[in-house]
């Protein structure tokens, strides 16, 4: 039971840093019908750059740099900022020229944007892993995470943390999209963009608020990842952005709940099936339940297929 | 009929709302409008009667901004609208309810009622939802439900509905009886003249031309991207060629 509890938290959590990347893939194909690859670099950036901002040092191209040393819960808003910009800017760049080129083109794109994201990364902060400071209030002082027990499994501060901050995140943004002016074009737009600009809806303004949402909630999962597992490196959004691709796919494209839904069910099915079965599969089971999902239900748990009468 | 033979009738007096001139309008190689020029005054019902691929829809996109004419000028009331995109057009006081309707199907009714009052910055809909569900009763019983599991008939409500939420000056309606049991049609056009009563211009295109026309103060002939007929309508109505090709023969 206790190694039950363990594992469940523990998927719970990568479940949440699924989430946050996924639901901008979601809202990102909902509305343009890309998959927008560069989501895992933005959320590596997320993590390199709130890195940057916590340390009083680094080497950036190779020069050491003085860097202003600022607490976590600073540091993370601000880096959540600049990837924000940094997501405008792409779509702006790689994706809004090739809005009416075929879709093959702007997915192309993507791939282009993502492994140039890497390169960047790796030109600035170098190839290898840096190490992610320790977030003061969730370490003791002797430098262990602080952590509480449930029947026996041991569940860390900043798990909770995460775990916390992904709800508060899903639901603000799910308000945003359900109840706000904005969130109604979001949604407009996302059924028929020639006729929310008919109705006074600047498409293209609502295109970039989304991708600057989208890009925002990657980079808090890559910061939270980051803390998690203390580190960043140029790769490390590689993976994550795949799976969280998959939990958009899983809980139904262009749905925010199901987003979210999506990937605390394959944080838990990749906890379970690594303890359980093999951990050496863990990445596999993502791709089986990917593989099953789309032979059984290939719009998504909460996917809905409400098509227009004729 | 001869595009030549256009006679240079203006029309009644009163003031220009809007004033197509001479517009040119392209999808990629094919040249839709080839120099359409209209004008409508304030308060007038004004018909486009044309076969289907005629150009009247994109007369409709090219007045929303939504289709760009190469050349030729759209000039409402007074301003010359090249260069000002679709979402700014309707926040000047034109707004469409365009072909196929276009309902926003994972929306509810009440929502996209809400999507046609998006230009405007006044935020109180009271009186425009109810003025709404006034002229469609049966909008106000859907309220909740989304738009794409309307029927045809009420979609085109609903469509239309839309576009008054936006307290348009020029309402254009594309096709409006589209979709509707021939009892409702009758009333659709007894609510676009109660519409154009409280004071909104109408610019209508229809298939429907004999009932359009009758509540039309005037028509314009479109056949292939040209204006070849402009005339009170009803004096369309009597126009052996117009009864012939519109009205279901003489």
């Amino acid at each position: 039971m206790t190694a039950f509890i363990q594992y469940l938290f523990n998927g719970l959590m990568l479940g949440c840093l699924y989430a946050l990347i996924a639901v901008g893939y979601t809202m990102v194909y909902g509305i343009i019908e890309l998959i927008n690859f560069a989501f895992g670099e933005l959320f590596m950036f997320g993590a390199y750059i709130s890195i940057m901002m916590m340390v009083s040092k680094i080497t950036l191209f190779g020069h050491e740099v003085s860097m202003p040393g600022l607490n976590f819960f600073l540091a993370v808003p601000i880096a959540m900022a600049i990837v924000a910009i940094l997501g405008v800017v792409i779509e702006r760049l790689a994706y809004r020229p090739l809005r009416n080129a075929p879709r093959l083109a702007a997915l192309i794109s993507a791939i282009g944007v993502s492994i140039l994201l890497q390169n960047v990364a790796q030109a600035i902060f170098g190839s290898k892993q840096v190490s992610f400071p320790t977030i003061s209030l969730f370490t003791t002082a002797e430098g262990q995470a602080k952590s509480f027990q449930i029947g026996g499994a041991i569940i860390t501060w900043l798990q909770v943390f995460v775990v916390g901050v992904t709800i508060v995140a899903m639901v603000a943004l799910n308000l945003y999209v359900s109840r706000t002016k904005m969130g109604r074009a979001m949604r407009a737009s996302a059924q028929d963009k020639r006729t929310s600009a008919l109705m006074g809806v600047n498409v293209n303004r609502v295109i970039a608020i989304t991708f600057l949402i989208g890009s925002a909630m990657g980079a808090l999962g890559g910061a939270l990842y980051g803390s998690v597992y203390h580190f960043a490196a140029p790769q490390m959004g590689f993976s994550p952005g795949l799976k969280a691709f998959i939990a958009a796919v899983l809980g139904g494209i262009g749905n925010i709940p199901g987003a979210f839904l999506g990937g605390i069910l394959l944080g838990i099915i990749e906890s379970f099936g690594a303890a359980y079965v093999s951990s050496r599969y863990q990445s596999a089971f993502a791709f089986i339940v990917l593989i099953l999902l789309l032979c059984f239900k290939p719009s998504g748990l909460l996917g809905s297929t409400v098509s227009q009468k004729a | 009929m001869d595009p030549n033979t256009v006679p240079s009738q203006s029309p009644a007096n009163g003031e220009v709302v809007l004033d197509v001139q001479d517009i040119h309008v392209y999808y990629g190689q094919v040249h839709a409008l080839k120099g359409v020029s209209l004008q409508i005054m304030r308060n007038e019902i004004v018909t486009l009667i044309g076969a289907n691929g005629a150009g009247k829809s994109t007369t409709l996109s090219a007045i929303s901004g939504l289709a760009k004419p190469r050349t030729g000028r759209i000039v409402y009331e007074g301003r010359d609208l090249s260069g000002v995109p679709a979402y700014d057009v309707v926040k000047l006081g034109l707004s469409q309810s365009p072909e196929g309707r276009r309902i926003f199907p994972r929306m509810s009714v009440k929502e996209n009622l809400e999507m046609g009052a998006f230009s405007r910055s006044n935020k109180d809909l009271g009186a425009d939802f109810e003025r709404v569900y006034h002229l469609f009763p049966v909008l106000s019983e859907r309220k909740s439900q989304p738009g794409g599991t309307l029927s045809g008939g009420e979609q085109q409500m609903l469509a239309m509905g839309r576009a008054l939420m936006a307290r348009p000056k020029l309402l254009m309606l594309d096709e409006p009886s589209m979709g509707l049991a021939p009892m409702f049609v009758e009333k659709i056009f007894d609510i676009i003249k109660e519409i154009n009563s409280q004071g909104t211009t109408i610019l209508l295109v229809e298939q429907n031309a004999n009932v359009a026309l009758e509540v039309s103060n005037r028509g314009y002939v479109i056949e292939t991207g040209q204006v070849v007929l402009a005339d009170k309508a009803s004096e369309l109505l009597k126009n052996p060629q117009v009864q012939e090709a519109y009205l279901g023969g003489a």
